[in-house]
């Protein structure tokens, strides 16, 4: 099952006034973990979690969610990588004209 | 309280020592130069003996859970990659049927290249995900 943990972290955190170090503090982390909890590039412990949603008065589930992507997302993405692969040269072409004439 | 980050404590500790012992065992091995290592052995023993009552009076910053997971990601990587070497080290060893003597600097250059290694691994890992 693949997926992503998705956070409401930096929306609750500005909803209570709080900077970054205040709320590591109070959970007991580094700031940079709470940066990284709140880019989504590290998934916490059960406990961190529930620390978390405990100061923001909430459940866990309301400040974390994990969003699975179902298989025809990833049958998807799995083709368009093939196609690239595939015929690499035409389609990177095809997708940086795409690309530019967006910019333009 | 301005505290001290844990890349900064890792220096102190594994970093140090780590160079120290590497350079000194490159040197002694071309050159025994035993009173200099010992000199510069026991001045990075005693940088690791600051940075240890440090870390008891608190000065750094804490060992959360993502520290945790990160020194545990980088002592895998060096673990593997001593594995390797030693692998490597052996089948030459046994291939060619070499008779290895070793002696105190040989053991400095590869106890100081586990720590240089380890802090390294430390600290990449711990900027890539900043």
């Amino acid at each position: 099952m693949e997926g992503s943990l998705i956070t409401r972290m930096k929306e609750l955190r500005a909803s209570f006034n709080m900077s970054q170090e205040e709320l590591a503090e109070k959970v007991g982390v580094r700031r940079e973990t709470i940066a990284r909890l709140e880019k989504g590039a590290y998934n916490p412990s059960l406990k961190l979690a529930m620390d978390i949603s405990k100061v923001f008065e909430k459940s866990v589930e309301e400040v974390f969610r994990f969003e699975i992507l179902n298989e025809v997302t990833l049958k998807t993405f799995a083709e368009g990588d093939r196609m690239l692969l595939n015929k690499k040269g035409q389609k990177y072409a095809d997708v940086k004209n795409l690309f530019n004439d967006l910019e333009n | 309280m301005k505290k001290y980050s844990l890349i900064v404590r890792e220096m102190l500790t594994d970093g140090i020592m780590g160079f120290v012992f590497v350079v000194c065992g490159i040197m002694g091995i071309f050159r025994p130069v035993t009173l200099f290592s010992v000199f510069m052995v026991n001045i990075s023993l005693a940088i690791e003996i600051i940075a240890i009552i440090l870390r008891y009076k608190n000065k750094f910053e804490v060992w959360d859970e993502a520290a945790r997971t990160h020194y545990a990601e980088a002592r895998k990587i060096t673990l593997n990659v001593l594995i390797v070497v030693l692998q490597i080290m052996l089948i030459i060893g046994l291939c060619f049927n070499f008779n290895i003597s070793i002696n105190a600097f040989h053991i400095m250059i590869l106890c100081g290249a586990i720590q240089l290694m380890l802090f390294t691994t430390f600290t990449m890992i711990e900027k890539r995900d900043a």
